[in-house]
């Protein structure tokens, strides 16, 4: 017989960074749940753990430095904290308790059960420091544990001590008049939280709306009392008086700190005005060169699996256009969605690599000046590079940045950020029309990219002016654990391919309507780039099939490629593949692609050379036949700056409404043809 | 004791104030910036900018614009 099993939820909160999400994986292995906060597409990382009669539902909430939100991040943990849970799990950076007890001394404020966890041990241990973990139990008269995360030192006293149940209390002392205005406060509120609340409202930080007028109204007169005086500062320097007096006593100092620790060391060189810069030129085409050598042969490999889902598709004998739909509507769309999976989870490994190990606020440090220049937050610059390998995860990565019109402004740029999928049509094109100057035209669209980025920033910039405080932490170095790293890139990447894959799959699928109706000679997507020929006539482009192809490439950019292939060369009849010749080419591609991965590993630190030899075979002959060198040059332009993707699209429609998403649209397809229209008349007279 | 903007401090101080509040004030608060604590300079960026110091044992990347409105005193008052 099944006994009653009691279920848990327990919120784990503390600062950014200080080992939250490795202390979930080390609880709960591979019971992990992703998925989104309600409203949002920031992650949400659940997990469950099943501990003596109790389902313990883990919930990751993002790193705040206060419990009053500062961005979107912060907001969620806020809202979580005020909603329905069992027990506060408050994570603490050991070797940074001062700052970290600040918010502690909040949470004891909030009036819920709660267990400190004193993470990172070993970092404080090894600086000389001695832990006294019962200081701060007394102090809160809530368990306190000590762990290191990474190696598992301790993780299994935390389900032990959730089962406490214990509530804090309140350790922080405020001035008296201060004290006896918030128990004024307090007696109108009838939450847990309430002891909170109260302060919040006294020092006039916080303008909540839904909160009885009968209570603003008493809080307005009673902060008429204190008039010339700032709550505020007097409250949180109570806070800090009161955590650095606790830090005082929990760490003892044992032995003199090193005067240099590796952190230090290591800084002086990644931080330097010359070598950090240089370093993280290579550290940045190294990132890249581990996306896509590594994820190239698994994209092949989606292409080889679809081709063969198509061959055994062909051999049924189906009626044509149902076998046409089956395989350029739904496999083709499937495996579209698929192929990013590969440079996502490889872009996602290397990025979580380096926030997690402190790299990527030193980056963030190096190129904050020019970020500065481009009136945009320090922050921003990991979007933006992100943009380089794929737009997607580049607009969701601006979650991070302070306030909504930073957000925007950061998403509406990194469209024009040359990702790797416009490379190929780029390399193609200058491999054709420039093969004496190949590499030369690519790094010009680059530079294009980022210059029409630099100026959309600037202009912007001069409508939503930015009034925040500009600061990050710079975090210790730390060697990421493996398996956290694994876990996260796959997490991301899945909530991708869910996220976004019907929207990239519903493209595929109208894309195939377009081509195939009302039909297949004469369908919509000529009659559409027909009728656009005239406007694109102003860039030499008078061919409708070079137009054509651009709607496709809506879904993806590589598949202009493809598409313009198949308008002038016609495509191929699908061949059918027999059941056994198909098993044989998977198992074949599999271990090709294997091998491709190893090869890849070896190869990353070589330095890239653009294969710009080819001529572009068949296609390239014939494009030559149709565009000049000015117009492929304008075309080129044209595939950098026109909307990314629907992908990108989606993202941002998510982020930010339709609104915006549909703003963007409009502004990239105008920018696009202003820009090359510009590229193409001095091509005329430079080529 | 002779009070500087923490944007022209070299060495270390002490802060004591801010001259922006709202927002802007609450989020160096909550990093550690916030009056009482000691701060050291410890490296600019190539063009100045941002300014990293040292707070608590905390290390923090400001913008030297956002340090304007950062008053710290100089302890041995140089
Ligand atoms: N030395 C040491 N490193 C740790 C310990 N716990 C976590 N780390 C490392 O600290 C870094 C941050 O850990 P995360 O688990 O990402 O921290 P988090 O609190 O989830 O971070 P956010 O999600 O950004 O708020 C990683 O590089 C971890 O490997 C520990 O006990 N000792």
């Amino acid at each position: 017989m099944a006994t009653e099993r009691k279920t848990l939820k327990v919120v784990f909160v503390g600062n950014p960074n200080t080992g939250k999400s490795t202390l979930i994986n080390a609880l709960a292995g591979s019971d992990l749940k992703i998925s989104n906060w309600a409203g949002t597409t920031v992650e949400k990382v659940s997990a469950l753990l099943r501990y003596r009669g109790y389902d313990v539902e883990l919930v990751d909430l993002p790193g705040t430095y206060d419990i009053l939100p500062n961005n979107l991040e912060e907001e969620i943990t806020f809202k979580e904290l005020l909603s329905e849970y069992d027990v506060i799990v408050n994570v603490i950076d050991t070797g940074h308790l001062e700052r970290n007890l600040h918010v502690t001394l909040e949470l004891a404020e909030m009036g819920r059960p709660m267990v400190v966890v004193l993470n990172m041990v070993d970092e404080a241990e090894s600086r000389g420091y001695e832990v006294h973990p019962e200081v701060l139990e007394e102090v809160l008269g809530v368990p306190v544990i000590t762990t290191v995360a990474t190696k598992g030192i301790g993780v299994w006293e935390i389900p032990k001590a959730i089962l406490k149940f214990a509530v804090p209390r309140p350790a922080v002392v405020y001035p008296e008049d201060i004290e006896r205005a918030a128990r004024e406060i307090e007696r109108l509120i009838k939450r847990p939280e309430k002891r909170w609340m109260s302060l919040a409202l006294l020092s006039g930080e916080w303008s909540p709306t839904d909160i009885p007028k009968e209570i603003l109204n008493s809080v307005k007169d009673l902060r008429e009392r204190f008039k010339g005086r700032d709550l505020f500062l007097e409250i949180e320097s109570a806070r800090f008086e009161s955590a650095r007096d606790i830090a005082q006593r929990v760490l003892r100092r044992r032995k003199e700190e090193a005067s240099l620790d590796i952190t230090d060391r290591v800084d002086r060189f990644v931080l330097h005005p010359v070598w950090g810069n240089v370093f993280f030129a290579l550290l940045t085409l190294l990132v890249f060169r581990f996306t896509f050598l590594l994820s190239a042969p698994w994209v092949d490999y989606i292409g080889l699996v679809q081709e063969v889902l198509g061959g055994w598709v062909a051999s049924l004998g189906l009626n044509p256009l149902l076998t046409s739909f089956l395989v350029e509507g739904v496999i083709n769309g499937v495996g579209t969605v698929l192929s990013f999976a590969p440079v996502l989870f490889l872009l996602y490994l290397a990025i979580s690599f380096l926030e997690m190990s402190g790299l990527l606020a030193r980056a963030a440090f190096q190129l904050d000046a020019l970020m500065r220049f481009a009136g945009l937050p320090g922050k921003a610059f990991v979007p933006l590079i992100l943009g380089f390998g794929c737009n997607v995860p580049a607009v969701y990565s601006t979650r991070s940045l302070e306030n909504f019109s930073e957000r925007l402004k950061t998403a509406l740029v990194i469209p024009f950020m040359n990702c790797s999928a416009r490379l190929t049509v780029h390399v193609l094109f200058a491999a054709v029309f420039f093969p004496n100057v190949a590499p030369y035209m690519v790094m010009a669209m680059y530079f294009i990219g980022v210059l029409v980025a630099m100026l959309t920033a600037l202009a912007m910039g001069r409508v939503v002016k930015s009034e925040n405080a500009a600061v990050f932490e710079l975090p210790p170095y730390r060697i990421p654990k493996a398996s956290v790293i694994l876990r996260q890139a796959y997490n991301r990447t899945m909530g991708f391919v869910e996220g976004a894959g019907g929207v990239i799959l519903l493209a595929v699928v109208l894309v195939w309507l377009m081509v195939n109706f009302p039909s297949p000679e004469d369908n919509f997507l000529k009659l559409l780039s027909n009728w656009a020929v005239g406007v694109f006539s102003l860039i030499g482009i008078n061919d409708w099939r070079l137009i054509s192809s651009l709607i496709p490439g809506f879904i993806a950019k590589e598949v202009v490629i493809g598409s313009l292939a198949v308008s002038y060369l016609g495509g191929e009849p699908f061949q059918a593949v027999g059941l056994w010749e198909g098993l044989r080419a998977l198992a074949e591609g599999f271990a090709s692609a294997l091998l491709g991965t190893l090869k890849g590993l070896i190869g990353m630190f070589w330095l890239p050379s653009l294969d710009l030899s080819a001529s572009g075979g068949k296609l390239g002959e014939v494009l030559r036949g149709v565009l000049t060198p000015a117009s492929a040059f304008a075309y080129m332009v044209f595939i950098l700056l026109y909307t990314p993707c629907v992908a990108t699209v989606s993202a941002i429609r998510q982020e930010f409404g339709n609104r915006w998403a549909a703003l963007s649209i409009a502004y990239q397809i105008t920018v696009a043809f202003a820009v090359s229209w510009l590229a193409y008349r001095l091509a005329v007279l430079v080529f | 004791m002779k009070a500087v903007k923490l944007s022209e401090l070299k060495g270390e101080g002490v802060i004591t104030g801010f001259t922006k509040n709202g927002d802007f004030r609450r989020r160096l608060i909550s990093i550690g910036i916030y009056p009482g604590a000691k701060v050291r300079v410890i490296r600019r960026g190539l063009m100045g900018t941002p300014i990293e110091i040292c707070v608590g044992n905390t290390r923090v990347a400001i913008r030297e614009e956002s340090a304007r409105y950062v008053i710290v005193s100089l302890e041995n008052g140089d």
